[in-house]
């Protein structure tokens, strides 16, 4: 999916994690959700991998994450913007300054639960062939 | 870090009763089979290096995903590796490699299935960069 394809609404950006009432991912794979598209097209860029490190360690204004990057206030601007939109990185404007945490860890929570989506699915197909085999001997 | 997915089974019967099992169109179609009633599968399966396994399955024919897995690799009765591309229902793809091994194991064959090279392969570590602690919890999950 295009990251240009996330969009917000009213002033929030909501990606993947429908809101109340929304449709939920069931078995067999199919559909994904906005928010794993996100969270792996957010964590594939080495800047903002290192930007999350440096949250790891506690919340940075943006001036201090673009400081040891190299990059500008503007270029630091869009990466934390990505991980925003993905739900790795809250942001909140305090004073003059624009503050940066870790984003609840329910993005990489729907992620994790993808990939055991993926595995319980595929764990079936296997134990059914499995049975195939046993049986045609 | 490698985002891989590893599944092992140990089947009773030689590698090569397993290989030919697992590309037969009967051990295809019970691969993504299921006991639901009105279960649709239907596996198309051209076996030649470049040929393409495609698989259409689902709860009924107006509901059906599809597989699609390219041959890579055949080297019966050893080893299959295969291109897949996951069509979500939104018709949107989603490509990763299989590979299919068929290993001797006491008279009996471990049959392992590897998966990699999802979107997230790419958050692999690199050198000299410390893994940030959102990695570490995504591990986790995959390895729960």
């Amino acid at each position: 999916m295009a990251f240009s394809s996330l969009r917000p609404e009213h002033g929030r950006h909501y990606v993947g994690r429908a809101p109340e009432g929304g449709q939920s991912y069931t078995e067999p794979i199919g559909a994904l959700s906005l928010t794993l598209d996100a969270t792996f097209f957010a964590l594939s860029d080495p800047t903002r991998r290192g930007i999350l490190e440096r949250l790891s360690r506690g919340s940075a204004t943006l001036s201090q994450l673009a400081g040891p990057s190299g990059l500008t206030l503007n270029g630091i601007k869009k990466h934390v913007g990505i991980l925003e939109l993905a739900g790795l990185v809250e942001t909140e404007k305090i004073g003059r300054v624009r503050e940066c945490r870790l984003g609840p860890a329910t993005t990489l929570g729907e992620a994790g639960e993808w990939i055991e989506a993926h595995r319980r699915a595929w764990e079936g197909r296997l134990d059914r062939f499995e049975r195939f085999v046993e049986r045609a001997r | 870090m490698r985002l891989e997915l590893r599944y092992e089974r140990l089947i009773q019967a030689t590698p090569t009763r397993v290989f030919d099992l697992f590309t037969s169109p009967a051990g295809q179609r019970e691969l993504y089979g299921n006991d639901a009633p009105g279960w649709v599968v239907d596996s198309r399966c051209e076996l030649r290096v470049g040929g393409a396994w495609e698989i259409a399955f689902g709860p009924s024919p107006g509901e059906l995903y599809r597989h699609r897995h390219v041959f890579e690799a055949i080297e019966r009765p050893r080893r299959l590796l295969l291109a897949t591309t996951e069509t979500r229902l939104d018709g949107s793809r989603f490509p990763f490699s299989t590979e299919f091994t068929f290993a001797p194991r006491d008279g009996a064959t471990l049959m392992t299935m590897t998966q990699w090279g999802f979107p997230s392969d790419e958050l692999r570590d690199e050198h000299g960069r410390g893994v940030p602690h959102a990695f570490d919890r995504l591990e986790r999950a995959l390895w729960a």
